[in-house]
């Protein structure tokens, strides 16, 4: 229980800690930046003799965002497994004291927690709802992500529809990306 | 789910669809079903978790794998 339990007697001083360590690291992801490639490189480059070429940047920002993402992994697993280990601890204990009561009952006793990972499916069935109550859910079903909010801006609902929009956008993370709802990779938008 | 026989298909009969014949060379070894394994395989609980990872795989995204199932048993 050393280590275990040093996680489980500081868990919400240390959550509050993965949750800065984690946004760091999508923060460094969004950072990142991938150019298309010139035919041919900057002159400086040939006449300051840089020796280098634009594919030395492209490669430096792929190796850069794959150990990113080893990264989150890493801290995706940090207290996920904990988590379960506390359930199943929890289930065993509770199974021993009332051994009559069913699994379904002890997993009701858990559910309700409030968790960043459920906070992506969440936000969909909102904005789902959402498009059907404001008569856009057919118009935001076809063309790109793009085509598809202009046209609903559009709509004849449009300005009602705008708040489709910027409920897109208050869930989406800084860089315009939407979660993703299968929450896998560990999505941590809040 | 197979009704028939209340057991899950077994990967090694699954059919390769239309146009992704030699799928398996775009793969590492290390991630696929291995015949010489069948035996061991097919005689252990397992399934497909399609609520994580509901699409296949494309080989470059094969990181991802690599680094979650590393990470799960750290």
């Amino acid at each position: 229980m050393e280590r275990a339990g040093h996680y489980f007697a500081n868990w919400g001083e240390m959550l509050e800690n993965w949750h800065k360590k984690v946004d760091q690291k999508i923060a460094e992801l969004s950072a990142l930046e991938f150019h298309e490639l010139p035919d041919v490189v900057p002159l400086e480059w040939i006449t300051s003799g840089k020796g280098l070429d634009n594919t030395t940047d492209l490669i430096d920002s792929y190796d850069r965002a794959i150990e990113l993402i080893y990264k989150v992994w890493q801290y995706h697993f940090e207290f996920l497994n904990l988590g379960y280990a506390a359930y199943l601890d929890f289930f065993g204990f509770v199974k021993e004291t009332f051994p009559s009561i069913p699994d379904q009952a002890i997993a009701k006793m858990v559910q309700g927690q409030d968790s960043v990972l459920f906070r992506p499916d969440d936000e969909i069935k909102k904005l789902a709802k959402l498009a059907v109550e404001l008569g856009v859910a057919d118009t935001l079903k076809s063309g790109s992500v793009d085509e598809a909010l202009a046209a609903t801006a559009a709509a004849p609902n449009g300005q009602k529809s705008s708040g489709w929009k910027m409920a897109t956008r208050s869930c989406a993370r800084p860089n315009g990306s939407l979660p993703n709802a299968t929450g896998s990779p560990p999505n941590t938008a809040r | 789910m197979d009704a028939q026989k209340s057991l899950f298909p077994s990967p090694y009969d699954a059919a390769t669809p239309p146009g992704a014949e030699g799928w398996e060379d775009l793969y590492p070894y290390y991630v696929k079903f291995q015949p010489s394994r069948r035996m061991e395989e097919e005689g252990k609980f397992w399934f497909c978790d399609s609520q994580h990872w509901p699409t296949p795989f494309r080989p470059f995204d094969m990181s991802m794998v690599e680094f979650a199932t590393k990470c799960l048993g750290q």
